[in-house]
């Protein structure tokens, strides 16, 4: 299943990553980039990737990073 | 050695033994010596007379022919006239005031220094003429006279206008001649025909001031294009064709295979010869008609497209297929023996026996016939069923139980978002709001795996995604936005360990934008508060 990922700007989490996971309830009548651009903050860029680009290991989870080159698959709205 | 001549004698005496070879040694005959002193002076009288030569001789004294010579004058000599009969050989220059074999070496010495070393005199006209050749040619400069026998002026210049004075310039079987820089224009004979070819840029123009001919070579005229005037072409010399001021003048007949103003001229000529002298286009319908009635009638073979207004189309004939748009009446009995068309006839022309009712229909009783039906039922003692489930009798709609499911059931109006429909207690069903008697309704849940690996969603009702934030730290993002942000999360978290109590809070603090109408964040920690991920979060949302 594809995730989408991008920087969180929040005054707590600012510059670590967040990984949406779309329900399957939502799949159902919603496409991922339909997910993607209503749930994604308000003009923050993201990818959507698939899962085995998620790291599994999560013992440094706040320290992954992704150049804002890549993120290059739309804005949230 | 015999001591033959004076060239012969020793200068050292005991050497001297004999002269001519007689012996005049110690002790020699008498003889001997009167025939030696003989001998002797013959060589002498030989010497005088010069025939024998004498080599080594230095004459260190005295004059020749009054010249001093020798001890005195040893370098210098100057003679009236110097003659040898052999090779003179000098050290040192020679200065001579006059001329040596006639020539005044000096002056011809002064030419010889201007002549290379090696040059010579002999050298033939072939010689000379190869020597040329191979420094002739462009750029060599070399200036003729002549070339080939003729001069400059029998040549025409390329570079530079020019004239020819005579001669025809004929040009051989398909040598053009070409004009042009990319020889556009070309004339020439290819041997069998003359061809002036123009396939360059532009037209070909051919212009005069007065009038251009297209002519036989015997003079007879083609053609004739007179400036400011007409334009004649002729056939075997006599004029044909000509244009004119009003338009063109043509002597003789003329042959259309087309059209004149479109006009197939040959066609309408024809049907003008079957038109009468004195023939007029001016006759009025009624003298037409009155014509025309003399001769109509059966018999006359006039064929009408009408009869009285209407096509023949819109009356029966006897043996063919008849198709009718309008009403058929009659009166007595009408039959048809044969079959209808498929599509011929349509419901509005099925004339079925009787009128029927207001509101009747024409249903088909499925043997090819059709009867008047009546769709309702208005009597109050019918009673009607729709499977098992629905009955209406009389005035009386009645639904077995479980024969009808919420989607069936009309009730007045659409309610309101979020509300929803509320058994009354006698039967009847009005929309409601959902929080109106202190309920509350879970709007959105999900149940997610959060734990040490990839995040992953159970189930869910109304939760379009969950976000994983950090660690523990997660966002619950609404399929469709609460009014507000009074909603009420209620959930658990399960302990990774299985030996720790976990709580679930709203986000990190109290901060607003943890918690939307379209989102919001659930932390899963420990009792000590330190954030951790759950392998199983379960979150309501209620709304009342």
């Amino acid at each position: 299943m594809a995730k989408i990922i991008y920087k969180n700007q929040s005054s707590n989490l600012e510059g670590i990553i967040a990984i949406i996971t779309p329900t399957p309830n939502a799949l159902e009548t919603m496409t991922i980039e339909e997910i993607a651009r209503k749930d994604v903050p308000t003009g923050l860029s993201y990818k959507i990737v698939d899962d085995e680009f998620i790291p599994t290991d999560r013992t440094f989870r706040d320290a992954w990073t992704i150049s804002d080159a890549e993120l290059t698959d739309g804005v949230g709205d | 050695m015999a001591k033959n001549s004076w060239n012969d004698y020793s200068s050292t005496n005991a050497s001297n033994s004999d002269i001519q070879s007689i012996d005049i040694s110690e002790g020699c005959s008498p003889s001997n010596i009167n025939n030696a002193i003989r001998e002797l002076m013959v060589d002498t009288a030989n010497v005088v007379s010069g025939t024998i030569a004498l080599s080594s001789i230095n004459i260190d004294g005295g004059a020749i022919d009054g010249t001093a010579i020798g001890a005195n004058s040893a370098s210098t000599g100057a003679f009236t006239t110097l003659s040898t009969s052999s090779n003179v050989s000098v050290t040192g220059n020679i200065t001579v005031s006059g001329t040596v074999d006639g020539r005044d070496v000096a002056t011809d010495g002064s030419k010889l220094d201007g002549i290379e070393s090696g040059a010579t005199a002999d050298q033939s006209a072939a010689e000379i003429l190869t020597l040329i050749k191979t420094v002739d040619g462009a750029g060599s400069g070399l200036d003729a006279d002549q070339l080939d026998g003729l001069s400059s002026g029998s040549f025409l210049r390329s570079d530079a206008a020019d004239t020819k004075t005579s001669g025809d310039l004929v040009f051989s079987d398909s040598v053009k001649a070409a004009f042009g820089a990319s020889s556009d224009l070309q004339i020439y004979h290819n041997g069998s025909n003359s061809f002036i070819d123009e396939t360059g840029t532009g037209g070909l123009y051919i212009r005069a001031d007065n009038i251009i001919r297209l002519d036989k070579f015997t003079g007879e005229t083609l053609a004739a294009f007179n400036a400011d005037g007409s334009i004649d072409l002729y056939y075997d010399n006599s004029k044909k064709f000509e244009t004119t001021t009003s338009g063109i003048s043509i002597t003789g007949n003329i042959t259309v295979s087309g059209t004149v103003d479109g006009r197939d001229v040959a066609s309408d000529g024809s049907k003008l010869d079957g038109i009468e002298s004195g023939a007029t286009a001016d006759q009025s319908a009624a003298e037409i008609l009155t014509a025309i009635k003399s001769v109509d009638g059966a018999g006359s073979g006039l064929d009408a497209d009408t009869l009285d207004g209407s096509h023949a189309s819109s009356f029966l004939t006897g043996n063919q297929t008849i198709t009718l748009s309008g009403d058929v009446t009659g009166s007595g009995t009408t039959s048809i023996s044969t079959n209808i068309a498929a599509n011929v006839v349509g419901a509005s022309e099925l004339n079925v026996s009787g009128n029927g009712s207001t509101s009747q229909f024409l249903r088909s009783d499925g043997d090819g016939s059709f009867s008047w039906a009546t769709p309702t039922d208005t009597n109050t003692d019918t009673t009607y069923s729709a499977g098992t489930a629905l009955t209406l009798s009389g005035t009386t709609f009645s639904v077995t139980s479980g024969g009808i499911g919420a989607t069936q059931l009309n009730v007045s109006g659409n309610g309101t978002t979020s509300q929803f429909l509320r058994s009354d207690g006698d039967g009847s069903f009005t929309w409601a709001e959902a929080g109106g008697g202190g309920e509350a309704a879970v709007e959105a849940w999900v149940n997610f795996y959060g734990g040490d690996n990839t995040l992953s969603v159970n189930d869910s009702g109304g939760v379009s995604s969950v976000t994983d934030n950090s660690t523990g730290l997660h966002t619950v993002n609404f399929t469709t936005a609460f009014s507000n942000t009074n909603y009420v999360l209620a959930g658990t978290c399960r302990d990774p360990n299985d030996n720790n109590t976990m709580n679930m809070t709203f986000g990190l603090g109290r901060s607003d934008s943890t918690k939307t109408t379209s989102a919001c964040q659930i932390a899963c920690a420990q009792q000590d508060g330190q954030l951790m991920d759950s392998p199983e979060v379960n979150a309501l949302f209620f709304y009342g």
